[in-house]
């Protein structure tokens, strides 16, 4: 619910039903304001103000969970390397395990000559990098992306999108992701959930059945763009 | 801590540096011969108000920071945050004469008043400075779990630490005011206040040592608390 001003309140979203499995990869696609960054972070219970129920599956903690969020979030007092230790510090991962682990992840986004700079030193492309490389390293079972690419250019969103495709084949993790880029959405997703705004509604989940690596000309791909415009523009 | 942040980034800063240790010890030398007042008694009522400040500005430090991080936000924080600015507006000087009463003429009366008068400018500007955290970065907090002591000691200290340096510099100009009117309220037998009394027939004297504190007072921002305040700003730029 957004507070309108004294008493009065509008939802967000309304009738949200959803189910999304292990091992999915989820996306959620629609226009600015129609709640897909709200619904990830209820689902991630970062937003805790919501009528309705939210349930994890038994074997999924809330410490399972990692986040990626649009501005890349980094604390800028601390260097790539604490930034990244931060998640395991918190989580009680001894040392030697906690160096493991990050120089895992620096490796992997190409980021160990930078582990002891700091975030403003760095390129947005990078700072991502190590947004991606701290949601990483705790090795979580579900990954929550808030338009991670839409601050990067173009060539560094195209890398890290094929990055996390990897790491999602490889992982066997659930992503569950939020974009107002169509294309990005038919991309990656295994489901797309179209939403429209005011009301925030899921008007439809689509079930993505194109083969990877999907290519972005081609007809098949243009068919799924196709009906997703119109589901958001009837 | 980065290494290259220089706060001395050439000899003419170096020079600049000394400039500002030397000047105060020549102000009070000349002041002292000036005045025909023993070096010495100078130099130790100076001092003693220099530690009745520094023990005031620890334990009002200490205080401020700790309610700042404990009501900043949240439920309590509306209810809290309310009490606090009716506390600062308590004229707390009226009270001094009852003070003496009850505690006498005595460092802790001085030390009680002055923590009274540094303690506000640094919880306020802590907690404001706490309040306009990114929301960003507290959700990275929040998704990271990091909670209780760990909390405090890899995020809020290091977010509210401009907002305690902004407070401490405004907190200390507001001591040292403090610090002259209590002791000589308080008859006390050290300390600048002490020494202001004894020469209040002369204006001369008066003008002069009120220089000097001036020049002492400067050279201590200058020397300490403005690279602090640049250090913690650029900690925190993105």
């Amino acid at each position: 619910m957004f507070p309108t001003g004294r008493n009065h309140s509008i939802p967000a979203l309304k009738n949200i039903s959803l189910a999304i499995e292990t091992g999915e990869f989820f996306v959620f696609v629609g226009p600015s304001g129609c709640g897909k960054s709200t619904i990830l972070r209820i689902m991630s219970n970062l937003e805790k103000e919501y009528r309705g129920t939210l349930t994890y599956s038994p074997d999924l903690a809330l410490s399972d969970i990692s986040f990626v969020f649009q501005q890349f979030a980094l604390l800028p007092w601390l260097t790539v390397y604490e930034n990244i230790e931060l998640n395991l510090i918190a989580k009680n991962i001894p040392e030697p395990l906690r160096r493991k682990n990050i120089q895992r992840e620096l490796k992997r986004f190409h980021l160990e000559k930078f582990s002891s700079a700091y975030p403003k030193e760095l390129s947005g492309g990078m700072r991502q990098r190590v947004g991606f490389a701290r949601a990483l390293a705790t090795d979580p079972k579900v990954i929550f992306l808030d338009e991670p690419f839409s601050e990067l250019d173009s060539f560094t969103a195209q890398e890290l999108r094929k990055e996390l495709l990897h790491i999602w084949e490889e992982q066997k993790v659930t992503i569950i992701m939020v974009t107002h880029i169509v294309e990005e959405a038919i991309e990656l997703a295994d489901r797309i959930a179209i939403m429209t705004p005011r009301p925030g509604e899921i008007k439809k989940v689509l079930r993505n059945t194109l083969g990877r690596p999907r290519i972005r000309r081609s007809e098949p791909f243009y068919t799924i763009e196709d009906a997703i415009y119109a589901t958001i523009h009837p | 801590m980065r290494k290259n942040h220089h706060i001395y980034r050439s000899w003419i800063q170096i020079g600049i540096v000394f400039a500002f240790i030397l000047v105060p010890f020549l102000a009070m030398l000349a002041f002292s011969a000036i005045a025909d007042i023993a070096l010495s008694d100078l130099f130790s009522d100076i001092t003693s108000s220099i530690v009745r400040i520094f023990i005031a500005y620890v334990i009002a430090a200490l205080l401020a920071w700790g309610c700042a991080v404990s009501f900043y936000r949240g439920k309590i924080s509306s209810v809290a945050l309310p009490i606090f600015d009716i506390l600062q507006s308590i004229p707390s000087f009226a009270a001094l004469p009852i003070a003496i009463l009850y505690w006498g003429e005595s460092n802790f009366t001085v030390i009680v008043f002055l923590v009274l008068a540094i303690i506000w400018p640094i919880f306020f500007s802590t907690v404001s400075s706490l309040r306009l955290i990114k929301h960003d970065w507290e959700e990275t907090i929040q998704i990271a779990g990091l909670k209780g002591f760990k909390k405090f000691i890899h995020f809020l200290l290091p977010a509210s630490i401009p907002g305690l340096i902004t407070g401490s510099i405004v907190g200390l100009g507001e001591g040292w005011e403090a610090i002259v009117a209590t002791e000589i309220i308080v008859h006390l037998h050290s300390g600048v206040g002490n020494f202001f009394l004894r020469f209040s027939q002369d204006t001369t004297i008066t003008v002069l040592g009120m220089l000097t504190l001036l020049i002492i007072i400067f050279s201590i921002n200058k020397l300490i608390w403005l690279p602090l305040l640049e250090w913690s700003h650029r900690r925190l730029e993105e």
